[in-house]
């Protein structure tokens, strides 16, 4: 049985090391609704400088829910699909637009190939739509700013 | 041109909670953020069915009126991706409500996942679900 730790300091220091290194997650990326109500969206997260980033189109739902006050969100991360969800560690915190630089995949020409770190590979085809994608604005980069962390040690 | 729909029917998502053994649970704490947490799950017929520690944050939400939403989602590969979510306000089972044969699965998906000791059960209903499904991209990239 896992222990719950419960928040853990906010100092980004500490929250870059409670996230772990650098690279892809399975992560569930939680938003508020109009109406208040949280929902999720399940999607590949990429932890950069320890913080949770990712990307969606600049017109989705998920997007207006991200960037509408109060702005919170959260992410309940795994290493990758197989891991048990008693592993899950929570970052609570709000969004904020992130540079084109922070995405790990920004100026990729679609033809590297990158070693996956959650067990699940992308094709290449739609890294490179995705950058494509990003570079003319249709799609966004977003960071999860932590203010709390919760999960399993 | 317009993105192609993956949009999952009622059928669909059915399907895919059955075979679900847990969900990512989120709910709506007193100051605005977000508590998400992960609890074992089973599905029967109309309702989705977890339970949690009634210690927990999510208990404590939820015992404020707070609506939920319960996630889960697969990935065997990029276009194998599916995943449903189930939005609503979820009702507490007495023990009446629960069969023994329920309170035993979700016990024993506790234990094998891991999870918190959870003491408290919870339905939520169909209502607001959506699904989405990789599978009906018929543009696929390699």
């Amino acid at each position: 049985m896992s222990e719950m730790k419960e928040d853990k300091s906010l100092q980004e220091g500490k929250t870059a090391s409670f996230i772990g290194p650098d690279g892809q997650r399975r992560g569930f990326l939680f938003s508020l609704r109009e109406d208040g109500s949280p929902t999720c969206h399940a999607m590949m997260v990429s932890i950069v400088n320890g913080k949770p980033v990712f990307n969606t189109y600049r017109a989705s739902v998920k997007t207006k829910n991200l960037m509408r006050p109060p702005g919170s969100a959260s992410v309940l991360l795994l290493n990758d699909w197989q891991e048990s969800p008693s592993k899950a560690i929570t970052v609570q915190g709000h969004v904020r637009e992130a540079d084109e630089a922070d995405w790990p995949d920004s100026g990729t020409t679609g033809n590297e190939t990158k070693p996956s770190t959650t067990g699940v590979d992308v094709p290449k085809g739609i890294t490179k739509q995705v950058a494509e994608r990003v570079s003319d604005a249709k799609r966004i980069i977003l960071e999860l700013v932590p203010a709390n962390t919760k999960g399993a040690e | 041109m317009a993105r192609e729909s993956t949009k999952m029917s009622a059928e669909e998502i059915s399907s895919f909670l059955e075979r679900m053994e847990w969900v990512a649970v989120g709910s709506c704490n007193e100051q605005k953020q977000i508590d998400a947490e992960a609890a074992a799950c089973l599905f029967r017929g109309t309702d989705l069915v977890f339970s949690i520690p009634s210690t927990s944050r999510t208990a404590k939400n939820i015992e404020r009126s707070s609506k939920i939403v319960c996630s889960n989602d697969v990935f065997p590969t990029y276009y194998e991706i599916k995943g449903v979510s189930v939005h609503g306000t979820p009702k507490k089972m007495s023990e009446t409500g629960v069969t023994s044969e329920e309170r035993n699965e979700l016990l024993k998906r506790t234990e094998s996942l891991g999870l918190a000791s959870a003491d408290v059960v919870y339905t939520l209903s169909l209502e607001d679900a959506f699904g989405f499904d990789f599978a009906k991209i018929k543009a696929k990239l390699a």
